[in-house]
């Protein structure tokens, strides 16, 4: 395959730019903060964190984390530290804030990082349609299922295939510009949001979807962390992809500008939609020294939440998509979709049930690197507050999913993986 | 027997009490254009001398704009001109809270378990509250001229103890309800020293209650 890399290098990027293009990042941050004459004496911030440890049983492969097929954030069972994070919001002025993640973990790459940071401006205007700027790093606001603090799931520990993919992949660095209008003072049941985001960085997203398929999990990934994957014959192999076996998925590889279109429909406080088109606009022959790939992805997401009544909630979220990297050497569609049935059994206990299935179809040139996955997945997860910042919850995950490329590591393409977790939680 | 006695006696009292005060009581009964009574309505009685006596009475009296489960608590506050108002924070999140109205023009961000600074409010009117934060949020601070004020409870009754308004020399009535049409929330009402019942003539504007009743979490 070596007469495809020669062809593919078109760009060359080093990952000195990767910093350049942080580092311009934050001045442009600093310039707009300066532009609004804050008032940093009147400064207030809040701290809010969450805590999560416990213990797991497991009947899975090894992890995609320890270079394993598994989709799951562990195959081990026994004490698990399953995650910290703190929060910082601080109000910098009346219009500008900011939000700061930080994630502790005891697995994966990096065990200390940024999960996201970014600026807001959002001033208090009298106008009915009103807008809001972020700028930073951060998640695009497709999910319902990912509402808590540092994106995690109110509802469940291990997160639905789409939004684990997104958690492991998908990250902001630019800006976002939202217009909105709330429907109540207007004496109107509908609100809507329409959001436009315009980004760099985040290159490599489809990766590993397109090589180890879909996950379920709740392990983000941090900034500049590497996220690994099992050592695939035909990817690390010199005379087929030639590429690592792991991924830096918010390296800026090609100089490109991605965008998305986001546009958020809300009925009163109890149904809302949400539908998201994303375009990275990569170049798929660009190709850095570590031999990471830009990848063309893009994808439709519509997210649907809806509150039956006081106790009964439904969530659901479909994601269509393709990636493409090289001359076509790897190029795949995906589909995921979930839904989620929340039942509040008291003020206090509270149940829920999801079904996620997902499914990447190979479309490129090179059958040597099989890049053929699906699955279905049941998550049932009960949570009981033994507080106000002290709950405790278990969790069932069942997930019978097949990844051809199993097969060039001996290992069944077809796996059930099985995983029972109790977490004790506290938050602060 | 006496033990059972003693507590009889003074739910007769009560009761009893309950009926002989309403002979005392001045109400108001307000009913929509349907005839269904209108609750949470706010009807102040206005005499000649409260603009001099008390327009700059700073009244030391504390009232309380709470935020529960992303709402404004209660949804219609109603207060004396110069009372203080604190906006605690009940949600564990933060909220922002702002008005434009030009009886009292404010910002306040409200951070988790830390109390903000009561806000005076020195002149009479409307308040129209909102937070920068969760756009679905919409409470309302009714500033009386004085004390003479009352909301209406769910069967449209608005009551005032008629020796409170014995040495007034009364003007008229009025009422407010965020519902209300603006011609209609403009009407001065005779009072007559008997209760009486005032029936809207127009169509109250729809009730979005349902941004109250249920919650849905936002990112």
């Amino acid at each position: 395959m070596k007469h495809f890399q020669s062809k593919s290098i078109s760009t060359a990027l080093e990952r000195g730019n990767q910093m350049q293009f942080v580092n311009s990042l934050l001045l442009t941050c600093v310039l707009f903060f300066s532009s609004d004459k804050v008032a940093f004496a009147q400064v207030h911030h809040q701290v809010d964190a969450i805590f999560q440890a416990g213990v797991a049983a497991s009947d899975a492969q090894k992890s995609f984390l320890e270079s394993g097929t598994g989709s799951l954030r562990s195959n081990r069972g026994g004490l698990r530290w399953q995650q910290a994070i703190v929060q910082i919001e601080s109000d910098w002025s009346s219009s500008f804030s900011s939000e700061v993640m930080l994630n502790g973990y005891s697995d994966g790459h990096k065990h200390l990082g940024l999960s996201q940071a970014f600026l807001k401006y959002q001033p208090i205007i009298s106008s009915r349609v009103k807008y809001r700027l972020r700028l930073g790093m951060f998640y695009p606001e497709l999910s319902v299922e990912n509402t808590d603090i540092g994106w995690l799931s109110p509802d469940s520990y291990t997160h639905s295939a789409i939004n684990s993919w997104f958690g492991e992949e998908l990250r902001i660095f630019g800006i976002e510009a939202s217009v909105f209008q709330g429907g109540r003072k207007r004496a109107s049941a509908w609100s809507w949001d329409a959001k436009l985001g315009l980004y760099k960085g985040n290159d490599p997203l489809g990766s590993v979807i397109a090589w180890r398929g879909f996950s379920s999990h709740d392990r983000q990934s941090l900034f500049a962390e590497r996220l690994e994957f099992a050592p695939y014959p035909s990817v690390i192999s010199p005379e087929v992809i030639d590429h690592p076996a792991w991924v830096e998925p918010f390296s800026e590889l090609d100089s490109r500008v991605g965008a998305y279109l986001g546009l958020h429909l809300r009925y009163l406080r109890r149904t809302q939609i949400k539908y998201y088109y994303y375009d990275n606009f990569a170049n798929p022959n660009s190709v850095n020294s570590q031999r990471l790939y830009a990848w063309r992805t893009k994808f439709h997401s519509i997210a649907v939440q809806h509150q039956v009544n006081k106790s009964l909630a439904f969530k659901a979220q479909i994601l269509g998509g393709s990636t493409l990297m090289g001359e076509n050497f790897v190029h795949v569609d995906y589909q995921a979709a979930f839904a989620q049935i929340l039942l509040q059994l008291t003020k206090r206990s509270k149940v829920s049930t999801r079904v996620d299935v997902f499914d990447v179809n190979e479309r490129d040139i090179i059958p040597e690197d099989p890049n053929n996955s699906h699955g279905s997945a049941l998550t049932l997860n009960y949570k009981y507050a033994l507080t106000d910042s002290i709950s405790i919850g278990s969790e069932l995950h069942l997930s019978k999913n097949r990844a051809v490329n199993r097969l060039q590591l001996n290992i069944a393409p077809s796996q059930t993986e099985k995983a029972a977790l109790v977490i004790l939680e506290y938050r602060y | 027997m006496l033990s059972f006695s003693a507590p009889l006696f003074f739910i007769l009292v009560m009761v009893f009490s309950s009926h002989s005060a309403s002979a005392s009581e001045y109400s108001l009964t307000l009913l929509d254009s349907e005839s269904k009574p209108v609750a949470n309505a706010i009807v102040e009685i206005h005499y000649r001398d409260n603009g001099s006596s008390t327009s700059t009475a700073n009244t030391n009296k504390l009232a309380v704009m709470d935020q529960v489960d992303e709402q404004f608590y209660p949804h219609i506050l109603a207060i004396e001109k110069g009372t203080s108002v604190s906006f605690p924070n009940s949600d564990n999140i933060k909220h922002h809270v702002y008005s434009f109205s030009e009886t009292k023009v404010f910002e306040q961000g409200l951070y988790k378990g830390r109390q903000a600074p009561p806000i005076v409010f020195e002149k009479s009117g409307v308040v129209d509250l909102g937070c920068n934060i969760h756009d679905w949020m919409l409470g309302y601070i009714y500033i009386a001229d004085s004390a003479l004020f009352a909301k209406t409870n769910k069967d449209g009754k608005a009551f005032f103890n008629q020796n409170s308004l014995s040495d007034k020399d009364i003007s008229h009535l009025s009422i407010w309800h965020p519902r209300m049409r603006e011609d209609e929330q403009r009407i001065k009402l005779t009072y007559s020293g008997k209760s009486q019942v005032h029936q809207l003539t127009n169509a109250m504007q729809e009730d979005f209650d349902g941004y109250e009743a249920l919650s849905i979490e936002e990112y």
